[in-house]
């Protein structure tokens, strides 16, 4: 009896935890990273010019104002904080090289007594995770660094400061000729019509979508140039997976590697003419006319035997550079990357262009992560909005982006940028998209939609056989249902 | 092959065995029995082996993916160090290890003996509990842990009430662990009675049966025990991310992460910094792999 009554009641405390875990759905950390970038939807992109004047502004009706405009707030009576915190997510040397310049530089150069202290908090999803539980507490930074969508739940709990009370200030404010500097569809991008059109970041750096492509492996297949159709792509592709490149350092070849990321959900759908969210109805369209096209073309390319999923973190990256794959789709801050694979690898003439479309013009993902400043004291977030702007100064730009690889966010940077764009043609190449940028939704939840496009995307293409249009409807039920909780917080 | 001795008995012939001797499976049953050992230990050796090549590789070998370098590059292990800033880090991860450990093998060992060998009102409930904690997976935990260790639902002993970037946020937590405490109790219940009864008759009480008789014949589940804890502590890696904002307290896997970019790795580094934050461990392992193997199978042989 007693060891029955054991047994019931280990059972009772086992089923009370696991429905105790069982609650509604509140932001929670989100798992990840990715290069990809919540925004306003952009219109139809402007024409291409010699150098890239607009990624196109936002033309989609904002949301009705949820939160009235922000008290003025009298900047001229507060003096700066003289210690503040960044916390960011960049690794590797030679960000960290150059982040520590910038920083050391506007330690020692800011009228105000000013002292950053920079500090590496993780990725993204970590970042996220930790920001969290402190939102409104005095634990927060002074500057985070965050994906618009992560903005946008920080915001659910009115925690990040409108930088609208700022900007325009006569003595602390950021001139006009300044503000039109940056390229509209980046500086747009952190408005958020959700909040009344709240100010709520200001993006450092972008990257964008890219297709990278092996041309002396294109000119063994019989062609001169990057297919720009899907058409054209799939021939390729399908001509490269039985017809491995000569100077390949591995064996097997393979046309297209596919990673299971939004990002390349987001471009492959937009390249179809396709969008994955309607910022007029505030509704994610997963399954629009042009997603189903585009999921079905990549579907086939699968069956064919064209394609494969990328199977190891960077492994497109590894193959690109080692000749056995002929197309790749990524990061455009992953220029160096790529260019360090294919010269210690098989060392190839290679470049990038814009992902094969069916629409008149190209149409390039554009994301990145913007700064925003938690809400604190006006001393502290004065001191941030300091930096932010140092930050963004068409100088700092050009020395942020040169070691980084990310593109600049000032249109007069590129000037500036001559020399390092001269050196880095593919760079080049890949900043002239700019003018086509299109961005991804910067809605509370979309991390957690995120997760549902990758598993969508991998049904998809794991399963030839998959109905491509009901895996895609079931997705935006269910990216409708996250967006509808997440948005019902906002009541 | 060794021959049974056949027993003649009044009623029927029996075969006996020898004590070793074994029934013969033949030639080919052991060559397929090896073969399988074979396979296994290739499947478990091979991502070392990996691991240790690439870390020895130039980045164009990681790209071609070759299987072994062509000229080894130790100078990879230098650089691995320095990039990783690996020095101040390996130190943090020795003292914070080292706390776990200590804090560890105190509860578990009290906390074990309590259950295996005293009894006391509500003590089956309370061991139910702790099991049941096991089921409960970490991201779970995750979030309340780090409201916990922030002061936000009481305050923490110390200035500000917060262990935020304190070496207690990364030792505390686990200096308490289901798992130990199971391992430690099964092996304290196995304990002849008659012992116990012994250090009665000698005037002992808990306390110091524990120290003088228990302890000393407890080698092989406390190292069991100091070897998970020594794993677990070394390789952790979400939880001091969470919980330091600065590099004073960070370990050596937060380390490793910077080989990890955001647009492309460098894998040959990677993998030399995961070599010498593998390096503790292995000694770990094999000073105590004696012990950890006799501590597994005598905690679970009895019911």
């Amino acid at each position: 009896m007693k060891r029955k009554s054991f047994a019931f009641l280990a059972v009772v405390m086992i089923a009370a935890m696991v429905l105790g875990a069982c609650t509604t759905p509140t932001p929670a950390p989100a798992p990840v990273e990715p290069p990809a970038a919540p925004a306003e939807p952009t219109a139809a992109p402007a024409e291409p010019t010699a150098a890239p004047a607009e990624p196109a502004a936002p033309t989609a009706e904002p949301a009705a104002p949820v939160e009235p405009a922000p008290e003025a707030v009298d900047w001229t009576a507060v003096t700066p904080a003289k210690e503040i915190v960044f916390w960011h997510q960049h690794t590797g040397e030679a960000r960290e090289a150059a982040m520590k310049q910038i920083v050391d530089d506007f330690n020692a150069t800011n009228e105000y007594g000013i002292t950053l202290t920079a500090e590496y908090a993780g990725g993204y999803g970590d970042i996220f995770t930790k920001m969290l539980p402190i939102l409104n507490t005095a634990d927060v930074p002074d500057i985070v660094v965050g994906y618009q969508n992560q903005i946008a739940t920080y915001q659910l709990a009115d925690s990040m400061f409108d930088m609208n009370t700022v900007i325009d200030d006569p003595v602390y404010g950021m001139p006009k000729a300044d503000q039109e500097d940056f390229f509209p569809g980046f500086f747009a991008q952190d408005v958020y019509p959700l909040y009344g059109n709240q100010r709520l970041g200001l993006a450092p750096n972008r990257s964008a979508e890219v297709m990278y492509y092996n041309l002396d492996w294109l000119k063994e297949l019989g062609y001169e140039a990057p297919p720009t159709t899907p058409e054209e792509f799939k021939e390729m592709a399908c001509k490269a997976a039985s017809t491995p490149f000569s100077k390949a350092k591995a064996e097997g070849s393979i046309g297209y590697e596919l990673s299971i990321d939004t990002s390349r959900f987001a471009s492959w759908t937009y390249a179809f003419g396709g969008d994955i969210y309607d910022g007029t109805t505030n509704q994610f369209t997963t399954d629009s006319e042009g997603a189903v096209a585009a999921w079905t073309y990549l579907q086939d390319l699968f069956k064919e035997g064209c394609a494969r999923l990328v199977t190891e973190a960077y492994g497109d990256q590894t193959n690109f550079g080692n000749g056995t794959l002929l197309f790749a789709v990524g990061s455009s801050s992953g220029l160096p990357y790529y260019g360090d694979a294919v010269s210690e690898g098989a060392d190839f003439e290679w470049s990038v262009a814009p992902i094969p479309h069916t629409t008149p013009d190209p149409v390039i993902d554009v994301y990145g992560a913007s700064v925003s400043i938690p809400k604190s004291t006006p001393e502290r977030q004065l001191a941030a909005w300091i930096f932010l702007k140092y930050y963004t100064s068409p100088d700092v730009q050009a020395l942020w982006a040169s070691a980084s690889g990310y593109f600049p966010v000032r249109q007069s940077v590129a000037e500036k940028m001559a020399d390092y764009m001269a050196e880095n043609p593919t760079f080049k190449t890949a900043y002239d998209l700019l003018p086509y940028g299109y961005f991804e939704p910067a809605v509370p939840g979309y991390d957690f939609v995120r997760d549902e496009i990758e598993l969508t995307m991998a049904a998809i293409v794991d399963d030839t056989t998959a109905d491509v249009k009901g895996e895609l409807t079931a997705l935006n039920e269910k990216a409708n249902q996250i967006l509808a909780e997440q948005l019902e917080q906002l009541q | 092959m060794d021959k049974a001795l056949s027993v003649s008995t009044p009623k029927k012939k029996v075969k006996v065995y020898a004590v070793g001797q074994k029934q013969g499976i033949g030639f080919l049953g052991k060559l397929i029995l090896y073969l399988i050992l074979i396979l296994g230990a290739f499947i478990f050796i091979f991502p070392f082996f990996w691991m240790v090549s690439t870390s020895l590789m130039t980045l164009g070998e990681t790209i071609t993916r070759v299987l072994v370098p062509r000229v080894p590059q130790w100078t990879n292990f230098a650089e691995a160090i320095r990039q990783g800033n690996f020095g101040k880090y390996f130190t943090n991860s020795i003292l914070i290890t080292l706390g776990t450990m200590a804090g560890l093998l105190f509860t578990s060992i009290l906390a074990g003996y309590a259950f295996g060998r005293i009894e006391f009102k509500g003590k089956n409930i309370l061991f139910a509990i702790l099991l049941s904690t096991m089921m409960i997976p970490e991201s779970v935990t995750l979030i309340p842990n780090y409201m916990l260790i922030r002061g936000d639902i009481i305050p923490m002993p110390g200035p500000g009430g917060s262990w935020l970037n304190t070496y207690w946020a990364l030792t505390v937590p686990f200096m308490a662990n289901a798992f130990s405490i199971f391992l430690l109790r099964q092996f304290f219940a196995q304990v002849p009675k008659e012992l116990w009864d012994a250090a009665r008759i000698d005037g002992a009480d808990h306390f110091r049966f524990l120290i003088q008789v228990v302890l000393p014949i407890s080698k092989a589940p406390i190292m069991t025990v100091l070897l998970f804890a020594f794993t677990g502590a070394w390789n952790a890696f979400q939880w001091p991310l969470l919980v330091t904002t600065r590099d004073t307290w960070r370990p050596i896997m937060v380390g490793l992460w910077n080989f990890v970019n955001e647009a492309g790795p460098q894998t040959h580094l990677l993998m030399a910094g995961a070599v010498i934050t593998l390096i503790p461990i292995l000694i770990m392992y094999f000073l105590t792999q004696k012990q950890f193997t006799q501590g597994i199978a005598t905690t679970g042989l009895k019911g």
